[in-house]
């Protein structure tokens, strides 16, 4: 009697979290889904959501545009690494948002459907059981699908190793709370056998991940590295866009640059106004400046409804101009204050003096940067992936 | 001059650091995205509260949560040494050293919970708060030093009754803007909040989710919050003040500070370390380094 | 209260420090090396030298965070690292331990310690500043500095880039050519 009670407190306080919770967005962007994209954010900001920076941290996800084969394979792995409660809807274009998300609340707060997708969730984010599954699972967050080197990904990546030996210690782990199963079978079925040295280089892991490459680092050390696709989902990131990184800390050593699931039906070009806020926004938010990020969305969505004002428009122009502490933020990688600079222009004065390079010039850009200055070059190249397919 | 509270102080210690740093919370929601969002801290807890907690693919599960476990306690035991009006939980001898290593401890725990994940993301932003610390600390520590040398002593309610006369912050303002400067860095905070930054995906928090996630943002504000409180002690004559009792004029120093670093942080862009570094060692260690000495100048005078 | 704590302790303390050969990460091996510390800067606490307790605690925290960082950051795979033995030369090592276990235990044993019938000082940070300080400030002093020159000098040893190669072999470039900008632009 108590027993049941107390169960039923239990499902009444977690009803009473759930409906709680606030929503956070991941809008993972598809090529061609521009003002489908402009439209979500639009009724995130309308709604005061805040929009989640990964999958853990998401409970929603918004497919924004057309999926195309190539590409959805990515959004799946997205949505499998999504935590519970969780909700996913697709938006195809600009007047479907609202539509869409307006029932995701009252979804994301329904205690028997979310406890449907707990079970769901938690079967799909099972582990990979066998090297063979690894080969095929993959990455989510801004992680690619195919790596050369088979890295198993989570958010931009969970690295391409496996560490049996741990579990075998049984010194750790409070495995008592945890709903997902996962990690325990794996550990399991890989006892390694005997400890190897400190020479790594070129071995296979125990559950047949394979080891980082090693080599020369800018300061000529050898070092290791590690293959890190970034994208397609990713915040502020081009849609459709995959850079293949090989990666040493944080140095990008070098960059291979893709475009997938870009449909040449599509042609979605927002008008110039908003293309340049919109892409200013991307780079302010990337640098971390959110305030001026989120009032450069404020003023692409006026424009887009021919609801401009030049006055604030100026304001806001002269403010991120003159921001001394972006200016020095941005010197020196690759060329992002100047064409931050032109983007202002354009938006100012109405023309087109930019123009917009294309994905492929990224590569050459990004070798040898940092990642923090990587993300804050293809964020200020802003390239045009809608009609690109693919550049090798 | 400072009266240490009974046992049960140490328990009221964490509400009272939890609402100032829930009030916080919401101060910076609500310059976001508007005055509805009052209550958007409370309902993100109660959010996580029902969250799965994500599992990583050969995570080092003890460390990855060990690591957001102890910026919590780290974010409360820093607390400990710090007066609210004439109470205080403890009247170490060396508080102010305590205060130090305490929130020198979120040096692991960061690093811990970006590496625990074996995620990328992860990894860069436990690598990019290192690098932080190396740039923050030293600056911090000969603005705690210049604080305590004006007083002569490593004890807080010595350093509280030497501004008696004279608040430390009139005759040490670069130690003083140097802290609160580092105070943000500790606390990993806009604008230097780049190990958790978005470009990153959230850096360090890039694969936290549920309990683990709460526990560690938890910490993190708590450490944002002692480190505010912190200062009202050192530069700003503790709960000293005409007409209000002591622990209002603590509150108000403390609600001061804290409002202040999270309406300022919002003004520009993240700064990464390897642009602040040169700034770091180049420029503030030498001028806390002058400003120390004026202080010892003036203290054999 | 104080005899539990000790014990408790120190008998962490070595259990954490045996803990640093059994594990297989670098990590876990570096957390469980901090541990030991930590527990061992808890037994200085017991003995009233505040100062110096809570000193280890801070100097450990940061050194074992930048050693890890040094340790791991050659081999760039995060919390799974490849699972890898703590022990080399065992035999030899453990010859070395325990020679250097029993020498200080019967250094610790017959050293005649002296002892003392007076009270204690009010602060012992105090005294152990004047101590170190008082007389012998000159030295502390030189000391200082030559430990600091040591490291600039080593830094300055270690790094392949001098300013002929970041400002031109006629440095008459303005700004300096760095893999990264700093944050001054010299």
């Amino acid at each position: 009697m108590v027993r049941v009670a107390g169960r039923g407190a239990a499902v009444d306080l977690t009803s009473w979290l759930l409906r709680r919770t606030p929503v956070r967005p991941l809008i993972a962007a598809m090529p061609g889904g521009t003002w489908a994209r402009v439209a979500v954010e639009q009724f995130v900001r309308q709604n005061g959501w805040r929009l989640a920076l990964s999958p853990a941290e998401a409970n929603v996800l918004v497919v924004a545009g057309p999926t195309t084969a190539e590409i959805s394979p990515y959004v799946d792995q997205v949505w499998s690494s999504i935590p519970a409660p969780r909700v996913r809807v697709h938006v195809m274009d600009g007047t479907d948002a609202e539509r869409a998300l307006s029932s995701v609340a009252s979804t994301l707060h329904d205690v028997e459907l979310q406890r449907g997708e707990a079970q769901l969730a938690l079967r799909k984010e099972g582990l990979p059981q066998s090297r063979h599954d690894q080969h095929s699972s993959a990455h989510s967050c801004g992680a690619a699908m195919h790596d050369d080197h088979a890295s198993e990904m989570s958010c931009g990546g969970a690295m391409a190793d496996e560490h049996g030996g741990h579990e075998d210690h049984g010194e750790h782990e409070e495995h008592g709370g945890h709903q997902h199963g996962g990690r325990e079978e794996h550990g399991g079925s890989h006892q390694h056998g005997g400890h190897h040295g400190h020479d790594m280089s070129s071995m296979e892991l125990p559950g047949g991940l394979s080891m980082a490459d090693r080599g020369a680092d800018r300061d000529g050390l050898t070092l290791d590295q590690l293959h890190v696709p970034l994208g397609p989902v990713l915040p502020d990131w081009p849609e459709g866009l995959v850079v293949h990184t090989v990666l040493q800390g944080d140095v990008i050593q070098q960059a291979h640059v893709e475009v997938i699931g870009a449909s040449p039906a599509a042609h979605d070009r927002l008008p110039l106004v908003a293309r340049r806020l919109d892409s200013a926004a991307r780079l302010l938010s990337v640098a971390g400046w959110a305030d001026a990020a989120a009032q450069a969305r404020v003023l692409r969505d006026e424009a887009l409804t021919e609801r401009s004002n030049a006055n604030d428009l100026n304001r806001w122009a002269r403010r991120v101009r003159r921001s001394r502490l972006l200016r020095w933020s941005l010197r020196g990688i690759g060329g992002a204050l100047p064409r931050l600079h032109h983007w202002l222009d354009d938006i100012v004065a109405g023309r087109d003096t930019a123009g917009e390079p294309a994905a492929h010039e990224l590569a050459a850009l990004l070798t040898g940067a940092e990642f923090a200055a990587a993300r804050l070059i293809v964020a200020s190249v802003d390239p045009a992936t809608h009609e690109v397919t693919h550049h090798a | 001059m400072l009266e240490v509270t009974p046992w049960w102080g140490a328990l009221l210690l964490p509400v009272v650091l939890a609402l100032f740093a829930i009030a916080a919370a919401s101060f910076d929601s609500v310059l976001a995205t508007g005055r509805g969002a009052v209550a958007e801290p409370l309902r993100a807890t109660a959010g996580l509260l029902v969250q799965q907690r994500r599992r990583t693919l050969a995570a080092d599960s003890l460390l990855w949560r060990g690591g957001a476990v102890a910026l919590l306690v780290a974010g409360i035991m820093a607390a400990l040494v710090i007066p609210l009006g004439s109470w205080v939980v403890s009247d170490f001898s060396v508080g102010v050293v305590w205060f130090n290593t305490m929130e020198v401890v979120a040096w692991a725990a960061v690093w811990l919970v970006g590496w625990g994940a074996n995620s990328a993301f992860g990894l860069i932003g436990g690598y990019r708060f290192i690098a932080q610390g190396l740039a923050y600390e030293l600056p911090h520590m000969f603005a705690l030093i210049t604080a305590a040398l004006g007083a002569g002593s490593l004890r807080v309610a010595d350093i509280v009754a030497a501004q008696h006369d004279l608040w430390f912050v009139v005759w040490m303002p670069v130690a003083f803007a140097v802290y609160l400067m580092s105070v943000l860095g500790m606390a990993f905070f806009r604008p230097f909040d780049h190990a958790v930054s978005g470009d990153a995906a959230g850096g360090v928090l890039a694969e936290l989710s549920g309990v683990d996630r709460l526990v560690f943002v938890a910490g993190r504000w708590l450490l944002l919050t002692s480190g505010a409180a912190m200062a009202v002690p050192l530069f700003l004559g503790g709960g000293q003040g005409p007409l209000l009792p002591g622990w209002l004029w603590s509150v108000l120093k403390t609600a001061a500070v804290l409002g202040f670093l999270v309406w300022v942080s919002r003004r520009g862009p993240t700064v990464r370390m390897e642009r602040f570094h040169e700034i770091a060692w180049i420029v503030l260690i030498p001028a806390t380094l002058v400003q120390a000495l004026v202080v010892s100048i003036v203290v054999i005078w | 209260m104080a005899q539990v704590l000790f014990w408790l302790c120190a008998i962490a303390a070595v259990v954490t420090g045996i803990a640093v050969f059994r594990v297989d990460s670098m990590a876990r091996a570096t957390f469980a090396l901090l541990a030991s510390f930590i527990f061992t800067a808890v037994t200085v606490l017991l003995l009233d030298l505040a100062y110096l307790g809570v000193l280890v605690i801070l100097m450990m925290i940061m050194e074992m965070v930048i050693m890890a960082v040094f340790m791991i950051m050659f081999m760039m795979n995060p919390a799974g690292l490849m699972p890898m033995t703590m022990v080399h030369n065992q035999k030899g090592s453990l010859a070395i331990a325990v020679g250097t276990f029993v020498v200080l235990a019967t250094g610790v044993l017959l050293v005649p310690w002296p002892g003392s019938d007076r009270a204690r000082p009010d602060d012992p940070t105090m005294q152990l500043g004047e101590a170190l300080m008082g007389s012998k400030m000159l030295v502390m002093i030189v000391l200082g500095l030559a430990l600091f020159a040591t490291m600039v000098a080593t830094v300055v040893l270690a790094t392949h880039r001098g300013r002929y190669d970041r400002y031109g072999d006629r440095l008459d470039r303005k700004r300096p050519d760095d893999p990264v900008p700093g944050g001054i632009g010299r």
